[in-house]
């Protein structure tokens, strides 16, 4: 797993419309993300990055080197 | 508390209100960040703690500690109350600072669509208890020039403070990313307790104080 946990979220959603894979769904009960499939994150990064109140965690142990192209 | 502990004032509200919410902190399993952000978030652990410890830094709650006597309890509750209030007034543009050193959400972009969020109960909950502390500081600022006596004053602060510290701690345990069980235990008792103390001196506790501490 590469997502590894959701603290103080406050379930805008940016991170379920930004996440490729749908790998986080919004809870129905409490309004608020979840981790539904983390199995198939691809550790891109994007629903961290654009949280706007940064509650995600990605387990840095199992992030894959980012792919810098050259020349 | 015994005479020891009474020789340097304030030392078991200090406990209470910074040493024991650090503890909680240090002990708890969430995962640390960036210095920065986790120097916020001690930040505002503190302002909150110490917000709490304002019902405990008056005439009614002061005999919880241990009692000191009421000038400097007062001069306290002033600072203390002026200082982190500030700083939670201010801790949902401080949430986002860190995104300027990030690539990522724009920080703006990142307040506006917290603060809008309007469909979360914790958001609205802290919105309300944002929009009450603006109201506690302000009326405590220029109390001396409102049409009002100081009971009277004194009566609107009280229930407005209760008010206050029910919503933040609700809010707090709802969207922080600290409160875990034990802070969350931590929150409610002392709210709870702060509460009770404040409305047994409002229902007879205490004589009312004409005179300006």
């Amino acid at each position: 797993m590469a997502i590894d946990r959701i603290d103080g979220c406050i379930g805008c959603g940016t991170c379920v419309s930004t996440c490729p894979t749908d790998v986080i769904r919004t809870d129905p009960k409490t309004g608020k993300s979840v981790i539904t499939y983390p199995a198939d994150c691809q550790i891109c990064h994007l629903c961290r990055m654009y949280c706007p109140v940064d509650a995600i965690t990605i387990t840095p142990e199992k992030s894959i080197p980012v792919v810098v192209s050259w020349g | 508390m015994n005479s020891h502990a009474r020789r340097i004032p304030f030392v078991p509200e200090a406990l209470a209100f910074i040493g024991l919410p650090l503890l909680l902190w240090a002990l708890a399993d969430a995962p640390r960040r960036t210095t920065l952000k986790e120097s916020f978030s001690l930040l505002f652990i503190l302002a909150f703690a110490l917000m709490l410890g304002q019902f405990y830094l008056t005439r009614g709650g002061r005999s919880v500690f241990g009692g000191s006597k009421m000038g400097p309890v007062i001069s306290m509750h002033k600072f203390v109350g002026y200082t982190f209030a500030a700083v939670l007034l201010v801790h949902p543009v401080l949430i986002v600072v860190p995104r300027y050193f990030e690539s990522g959400i724009d920080p703006r972009e990142a307040f506006t669509t917290m603060v809008t969020t309007f469909e979360s109960r914790g958001i609205l909950l802290g919105l309300a208890a944002w929009g009450l502390m603006l109201t506690l500081g302000l009326t405590s600022l220029v109390r001396k020039r409102l049409p009002m006596r100081y009971g009277t004053w004194k009566l609107i602060h009280g229930i407005l403070s209760a008010l206050l510290i029910a919503l933040a701690a609700w809010h707090a345990i709802d969207l922080g990313r600290h409160t875990g069980g034990a802070m969350s235990i931590y929150i409610v008792v002392l709210a709870a307790g702060a509460i009770l103390l404040l409305a047994r001196s409002m229902i007879g506790g205490n004589k009312p104080n004409t005179g300006d501490k």
